[in-house]
């Protein structure tokens, strides 16, 4: 079952519009957001990126020179991602081991799904596969169920 | 395989008029009972003529020939149309509770069946009561005119007036005198009230008294009244045109006649009804209404389905030619006629309840219709429609466009239904709040004019309690409309 953002009205899961209010439904389940940062990068210096989740301690800090797999580390199938979910539930949020990569193309960073199994978006609209899709500050972008809100850092920190 | 007439004239099949002339006149010495000895002469000779006479004309010959081809071997046979099934979802999650799942069903004429342009047998039957009075008479006689100079030679008109009887004002005939047909209808005037069985049955008879193995036969109503007590008649009348394969199209004029009932009895029979808001747009709906007739490729066309026992149907729409609702009987959907260029979209809402993994097939269906080649077969293709039911599986993949811009429509559409329940109920503050919505998708949609309505019976709604009855139509069928910004191949050349 879902609920209508706008009127509250319950529908069967997958139901598309709101025959209540006419409003298209979010298919977005309900999750613990945790957000992750990017420090817009200087035109060729590596970045960093910042995963924290808002209660936690959790952060990971990758050094990226030109892309970051964003997956769930699974040892028997070889998979190493760069930024691993795996402690965020990622398995039972439908995190694929090879889910999407972060792109920098100079100042700009770039998401693409890797042809995960249950999606990458962005402020709600599903990627296609290997197509890569500007990301902008305060952007949330979900992987499968596990929704992250990504944030830049201002360049005064640099 | 009997002998065909180009048999028994003893030519090809792409012989020209001459060469079925020097045929027939030699074959017709050998053969005439006058002179050959043979005992079955006499029968000889008149399969002669009828194969001479049929192959001579080139109309008849048209007819003869696509009747040939579609009683040939299934393998030779031209796909008349397709089926085609889109789902919302090709993957679906595993879940504990009933789901969604959307199928857009088209049906699509194949570009190189030529259908033949079906003699028409059409009964207009026009509401001269007394609220038809002055332009809304005047009008409807004029487009009843503008449709009899645009008949065939081969078509069949009939017009029936009614108000509190009816009454057959030109009986159904082809190739009459058509300047005495125009006269009669100028002569009608309005007077009584409005009885629509009264009408409907007298024009339904017309229809059946001329109508011919090959004729495309329908019935055009115009009314602006309300029927009281004959509506569970009326009904019944629907059923059986759709039962008959008879066509209807059903025009409301003003405010008043009652769209619930001409909706319903469109939905039961494939038909058409729709709202004319102004007197004078009654021609042009008449010219775009005979632009669809002669441009059928198809008639009777229905939607036969079966679904997997753990898929529920939920709600049908058609979305060709406007929004409208599909009343299922027995698992099938009638749909009316099938136009050459223009596809016809149909809209399935099913609930899955599956609770195994792997392949479900969903949903199979066969669209029927028979062919206006002169065969006049009944030709049928179906189509199925599987999804796959994983664990792994959270989340559902993006929708198909032309499902996501249909179901938008829809839903407003649907939200306009509502906010005539709440009404009826007296829940007027639900109902302004509804109407306050319908006017944001509107504009969304681009459809400024109907989203000003909306919102001015919106603004009434909340001072009176009450909307207008024209606002309400307007809405209702302004809604229904918007499935016109839908399809790219609407447009009649």
């Amino acid at each position: 079952m879902i609920r209508c953002n706008a009127c509250g009205a319950a529908h069967p899961a997958n139901t598309l519009f709101c025959d209540e209010c006419g409003n298209r439904l979010s298919q977005e389940h309900k999750v613990t957001k945790t957000s992750f940062a990017v420090q817009p990068p200087a035109e060729d210096a590596p970045f960093t990126i910042h995963v924290s989740t808002p209660n936690a301690d959790q952060q990971f800090e990758i050094l990226l020179d030109k892309s970051a797999l964003i997956g769930r580390k699974d040892d028997s199938a070889g998979a190493a991602p760069d930024i691993d979910l795996e402690g965020l539930n990622g398995k039972r949020e439908g995190v694929s081991r090879r889910h999407a990569r972060l792109v920098r193309q100079g100042r700009q960073v770039l998401i693409e799904d890797l042809n995960s199994l249950n999606g990458t978006f962005v402020r709600g609209a599903r990627l296609p596969a290997h197509t890569p899709h500007v990301v902008q500050s305060d952007d949330e972008l979900q992987f499968g169920k596990l929704v992250l809100k990504i944030e830049f850092e201002s360049e005064a920190r640099d | 395989m009997p002998a065909t007439y180009y048999d028994i004239l003893e030519i090809h099949s792409d012989a020209t008029t001459d060469e079925i002339k020097q045929a027939y006149r030699r074959l017709a010495k050998r053969v005439h009972p006058d002179t050959s000895a043979s005992d079955d002469a006499t029968k000889l000779f008149r399969d002669l003529q009828q194969a001479y006479e049929t192959l001579v004309d080139a109309k008849q010959r048209r007819l003869y020939d696509a009747r040939l081809a579609a009683e040939r071997a299934p393998h030779e046979r031209l796909v008349p149309f397709t089926l085609q099934l889109l789902a919302s979802h090709t993957q679906l999650p595993l879940l504990a509770e009933q789901q969604m799942l959307y199928v857009l069903a088209e049906i699509k004429a194949n570009e190189n069946f030529t259908p033949l342009r079906a003699p028409l047998n059409i009964c207009l039957v026009l509401d001269h009561s007394l609220s038809m009075e002055g332009t809304r008479i005047a009008q409807a006689k004029e487009a009843a005119l503008y449709l009899i100079d645009r008949l065939d030679k081969q078509d069949i008109l009939s017009v029936v007036a009614f108000g509190d009887r009816a009454r057959v004002i030109v009986s159904a005939q082809s190739d009459a005198d058509r300047s005495v047909a125009k006269t009669s209808v100028r002569t009608i005037q309005p007077c009584g009230g409005t009885e629509l069985l009264q009408g409907i049955s007298a024009g339904l008879d017309e229809v059946r008294r001329a109508r011919r193995f090959e004729s495309l036969d329908h019935l055009i109503l115009i009314t602006d009244g309300q029927t009281y007590g004959d509506e569970t008649g009326c009904l019944e009348a629907a059923d059986a045109a759709a039962r008959e394969k008879i066509g209807l199209t059903l025009l409301g004029l003003g405010a008043d006649w009652n769209d619930e009932l001409l909706d319903e009895m469109a939905a039961r029979s494939g038909g058409y009804s729709t709202f004319i808001d102004s007197p004078a747009r009654l021609t042009a709906a008449f010219h775009e209404r005979f632009a669809e007739l002669t441009n059928v490729m198809a008639r009777d066309v229905q939607l036969n389905f079966r679904l997997h026992e753990s898929v529920l149907l939920k709600d049908v729409f058609r979305l060709t030619p406007d929004i409208a609702r599909v009343r299922v009987s027995e698992n099938c959907l009638p749909l009316g006629a099938l136009e050459a260029r223009r596809t016809l979209r149909v809209l399935i809402a099913l609930s899955v309840n599956a609770a195994r993994a792997g392949t479900l097939r969903a949903l199979r269906a066969e669209a029927s219709g028979e062919l206006l080649n002169g065969s006049q077969s009944r030709q049928s293709i179906d189509a199925e429609l599987a999804v796959t039911l994983s664990a792994d599986i959270v989340t559902t993949a993006s929708v198909p466009r032309e499902i996501e811009d249909a179901l938008a429509r829809i839903a407003v559409f649907k939200v306009q239904e509502k906010a005539q329940a709440d009404l009826a109920r007296g829940d007027h503050a639900r109902a302004t709040t509804r109407m306050q919505n319908l006017a944001t998708h509107l504009l969304n949609f681009g459809e400024v004019e109907l989203a000003r309505a909306a919102l001015l019976e919106a603004g009434e709604l909340n001072r009176t309690g009450q909307m207008s009855a024209e606002g309400r139509k307007r809405i209702r069928y302004g809604t229904r409309g918007l499935s016109h910004s839908l399809a790219s191949d609407r447009k009649l050349p």
